[in-house]
Order: C-alpha cells, then sequence, then structure tokens
C-alpha cells in the first residue's frame, strides 16, 4: 500500500496536478523554495561582489518571482488554489513597504 | 514629509499594479483562478484607487492655488500654510489600506468570517507543534528521534 495516490506520470498534467493533488503542500512548498533561492542566492552574490546585500530588494524580486509563478500556476485548476495567490499579493505588498521605505532619499 | 508623500504614492502604484496585473493576467489566459474572486483585494484595489486619484486632484488644486496667489508689499503673511498642507493624509490613509490589507491577509481576518486562515501563525504553530512533539520523543526515548 502506498502513502499517497500514485500520479498518472504519462502527461505534464497528471505529473504536476496529480502531485499537487496527492501532496497538497507540493505547490506551496515549491514557491517557498523559489523565494528563498532567489533571496538567499541573490543576497550571497551581491553581497560577494559588493560587500554588502540589498535584502529589501532581494525580498521584493523574489516575492515578484513567486507572484508570477503562481500566475502562470492558476491557469490551470487543481494546482495552486485562490488562498495561496492572495497570500502571495500580501507578501508582495509587505515587501513592497518595506522596498519603498528602505530607499534613501536620493535613491 | 515629502519622503512620506513619494513613498506613499509610489507603494500605491505598486499596489495598484500588482493586483490589476494578477486579475487582467487571468482575464487574458481564461484562468481559472483569478484574484477577482476575491473581494478583499478588489477591495484594496479600487480604495487605492480612490485615494490616488483623490490626492492627484487635491495636489493640483492646491498647486494652483498656490500659483494664484499674490503678494503685494505689505501683505500679511498666510497664517494657514493651506497649500503645503495637502497630502499627508490621503498618502497615509493609502498606506493604512494597503498594509492593512496585506496583514491581514497574512496573520489572518481581523474577526472577519472571509478570510479566517492566518498563513503566518498557522506556519508558526505548525512549526511549535513539530519542536514540541520532537522534543517530548527525545526527553523520552533519550535520544534522537532521527
Amino acid at each position: 500500500m502506498s502513502l499517497y495516490n500514485l500520479t498518472n506520470a504519462t502527461t505534464p498534467d497528471g505529473i504536476l496536478i496529480g502531485t499537487a493533488q496527492s501532496v497538497s503542500v507540493f505547490a506551496p512548498m515549491l514557491l517557498v523554495f523559489v523565494w528563498f533561492f532567489v533571496f538567499l542566492g541573490g543576497s550571497k552574490a551581491q553581497s560577494d561582489r559588493q560587500g554588502y546585500s540589498d535584502m529589501p530588494q532581494w525580498a521584493l524580486l523574489s516575492s515578484l518571482s513567486i507572484f508570477l509563478m503562481g500566475l502562470m500556476m492558476t491557469i490551470t485548476a487543481g494546482l495552486l488554489p485562490l488562498q495561496y495567490l492572495i497570500i502571495i499579493v500580501g507578501l508582495n505588498i509587505l515587501c513592497g513597504v518595506w522596498f519603498f521605505l528602505s530607499r534613501g532619499r536620493l535613491e | 514629509m515629502e519622503r512620506t508623500l513619494k513613498d506613499s504614492a509610489f507603494l500605491a502604484v505598486f499596489v495598484i499594479a500588482i493586483i490589476t496585473f494578477g486579475i487582467m493576467f487571468a482575464a487574458n489566459n481564461d484562468s481559472d483562478i483569478t484574484i477577482g474572486n476575491d473581494a478583499r483585494l478588489t477591495g484594496v484595489n479600487s480604495t487605492i484607487r480612490t485615494d490616488l486619484s483623490n490626492l492627484e486632484g487635491n495636489a493640483e488644486n492646491s498647486q494652483s492655488y498656490a500659483l494664484a496667489t499674490t503678494l503685494e508689499a505689505g501683505d500679511e503673511h498666510q497664517g494657514s500654510g493651506a497649500q503645503f498642507k495637502v497630502g499627508p493624509y490621503e498618502a497615509m490613509k493609502m498606506s493604512v489600506t494597503a498594509m492593512g490589507s496585506s496583514f491581514s491577509l497574512l496573520f489572518g481576518g481581523d474577526n472577519d468570517e472571509s478570510n479566517p486562515f492566518g498563513f503566518i501563525p498557522i506556519l508558526f504553530a505548525t512549526i511549535m507543534t513539530f519542536l514540541i512533539g520532537y522534543y517530548i520523543i527525545k526527553a523520552w526515548l533519550g535520544r534522537d528521534p532521527e
């Protein structure tokens, strides 16, 4: 007996949507992974090059990347519920507040 | 004050852009799930649009008022300073609308049945529950659960 329903792995839809339906945390965790990948990777690369990292900018950039990914996931039903997309928009707005308040007068 | 105005206006435009982009993306691609179905976000969008439009109108009025002001020799200065007072209220209102909505989206609705799901508290509670279970097993068995 398997721990979860095996998906129909013969089509891309079966792989993605079947996995998301069997393991409901699949889509949000994918987005969390992308968020941290962009945020940590970008911050580290910038701090290696320039000696400092612009955290608000990378937070906003990573939020925008998961927003675009999330929008693409909503084209087909079953991959990402509306609730998660709304949370992503909230995260974008908060990171936007952080970004705009972190800018100096002349930036 | 100029900083507050600038940041709030940028933030308002950003919020409008994000929400409108999401809605139009769904409309163009005939998505099954769209932000337009969420009353809260569409409400925030229209509120901020109205506030931004009010701010624009008030700023124009204030500027034309300031430009039309004439000073003759021997005039008293204007005590009210009305032409410099436009904006902050609307600007702060836009920021408060945007931040309030995103806080309730992430931390759960404020006694609102339409949005009972608080992402961050649930995440925190999940991690705490996991840690408590982890340490109970660790103390009970006297070794790492791994």
